[in-house]
């Protein structure tokens, strides 16, 4: 089984627990051990620093490796802080950056369509998938808001504990451009009931890395009680699909 | 031995797996999944795991009728689960009736923080703890910060020959591992386990370079989250064979006697 990561982190962050990966060969270490054969990467510069330096970082910390699918961090237009929506794309398709991840709550934005409606209809007339991390939304309200008002465009909300599930079941339900990133994901038996209730295609392989642990997150695909055809659509079938629709 | 090929392939590891920490029963506040002893042997199955320790229910309410749930599970399955007796500051019930209602039952579970948020310390729970020193019983505690495990290094200190079990904290905030491998070196009757939902890669190898293997048991808090991220988290990690066998199941079979 092929594993596509949707989400890593490459470069030193603020936070550096004991012994915790840090440099880009230590997280292709960890790739090969948990047979991890790409991954999805943002810069941490761009998280937890200046967005379009960290971006431009990115580039280069990943310049002529295969190993890493890029991804843009993306904030709004505010006075011309960010690219515009044109330039983005612009950008996106000059340097085979492939998908968008978003932090609104870390960099202080709205999610309304008033905020973000020019951005959120260029994600979907270009398909391009958004990611995010639960945390970085402020409830399952906020959440639903998102994907009610964006509804063409796909989200895959990550790091979703095992405490959740009540909250995002009815979310699930009503919007099929909800997929969940697996990474954090261990409701016991999460993943088969996914399957059952919603399809593997919800469901989308990540592991956090370097502050998620890559071995965890193999171990919950690999031991659930799902077909390997599901399987195979977590671990990469599903990210590569979405990945190959986007139109730059 | 390559402890990863079966966890690769999704099967039944062929290694000898005690889990020390395990639920048994529903969780009020969050969907847990099937939860009773079948649903856990059904999964031990699945994952290769040989015998779970269970605790009954989460954290509260009726433990005479948690236990008693736990209980009649022990009986259905005596080969593959073993119990803790839940124990609470809020009644000072014999334990031992527990341990002649069932052979199943072979040590205490004391998690008060989720009782009202009383100490791990508190003179209510002297009198379970002097049970356990007496008998040289494990005591599975819950902890999660430090000053539960400093808490807990206290009641190690006054009773011996009890032998606590501190979960989780070997996994959670530098305080707490400190505070971990303090009382561990310490107090040789302090032992933790494995139990988190989510941390990194190298973690475990961390606390076992500052405390050995021997006394680190392996527990994943099922059901309360799912189990095999953990059995894979500890089976891909840069441990050493040896170190990986003894956290699997030779300091489970030493520390409670099994």
């Amino acid at each position: 089984m092929r594993f596509i990561d949707a989400r890593c982190q490459l470069g030193r962050r603020c936070v550096i627990r004991e012994n915790e990966p840090v440099t880009k060969a230590e997280i292709l270490e960890l790739m090969d051990r948990c047979r991890i054969e790409r991954a999805v990467a943002y810069h941490a510069i761009a998280k937890e620093g200046d967005v379009k330096a960290g971006n431009m970082e990115l580039l280069k910390d990943t310049e002529g490796d295969s190993r890493f699918l890029r991804q843009w961090v993306a904030l709004p237009h505010t006075f011309g802080e960010f690219m515009s929506v044109e330039e983005l794309l612009k950008g996106m398709k000059e340097n085979s950056v492939s998908s968008i991840r978003m932090f609104p709550k870390t960099h202080g934005y709205s999610l309304k369509p008033y905020a973000l409606g020019k951005f959120m209809d260029a994600m979907a007339e270009h398909k391009i998938p958004v990611f995010m991390t639960y945390n970085e939304l402020a409830s399952e309200d906020a959440l639903y808001a998102m994907l009610t008002d964006y509804p063409k465009v796909n989200f895959i909300i990550s790091d979703v504990s095992y405490r959740e599930e009540r909250k995002l079941f009815p979310i699930l339900e009503h919007c099929p451009n909800f997929h969940i990133g697996t990474g954090n994901y261990v409701v016991h038996g999460g993943v088969k009931t996914m399957c059952e209730y919603f399809g593997a295609e919800r469901m989308i392989f990540d592991t956090g890395l370097p502050t998620g642990s890559a071995a965890a997150a193999v171990s919950l695909i690999c031991f659930a009680e799902i077909s390997e055809e599901e399987k195979t659509l977590i671990a990469s079938g599903n990210l590569e699909r979405m990945l190959s629709e986007v139109e730059l | 031995m390559d402890y990863t090929k079966h966890i690769f392939a999704g099967a039944p590891v062929d290694f000898e797996v005690i889990d020390v920490h395990v639920h048994h029963g529903a969780n009020p506040g969050y969907y847990p999944g099937p939860a009773g002893g079948d649903d856990i042997v059904h999964a031990m199955g699945r994952l290769g795991v040989d015998i779970c320790c269970c605790t009954p229910g989460a954290t509260a309410s009726d433990f005479d009728y948690f236990n008693e749930q736990l209980a009649k599970s022990l009986d259905k399955h005596p080969h593959k689960l073993r119990g803790y007796v839940m124990i609470t500051p809020h009644d000072a019930a014999d334990p031992d009736r527990w341990f002649k209602r069932s052979p199943g039952f072979i040590g205490l579970k004391s998690i008060p923080f989720c009782q009202g948020e009383v100490s791990i310390d508190d003179p209510r729970l002297w009198d379970y703890y002097a049970y356990a020193d007496r008998r040289g019983l494990p005591v599975l505690v819950h902890t999660w910060a430090a000053p539960e495990v400093e808490a807990t290094t206290r009641m190690a200190e006054k009773y011996p020959n009890a032998r606590f079990i501190v979960a989780h904290a070997a996994l959670t905030g530098s305080a707490a591992k400190q505070a971990l491998i303090d009382g561990m070196k310490q107090c040789e009757n302090m032992a933790c386990d494995t139990a988190i939902s989510d941390t990194y890669d190298g973690a475990l190898e961390w606390f076992v370079d500052k405390v050995g293997a021997d006394r680190v048991l392996y527990g994943s808090d099922f059901i309360t989250f799912e189990c095999s991220h953990i059995l894979g988290r500890v089976a891909m990690s840069k441990l050493t064979d040896d170190e990986k066998e003894k956290i699997f199941s030779r300091n489970a079979r030493q520390w409670l006697r099994l």
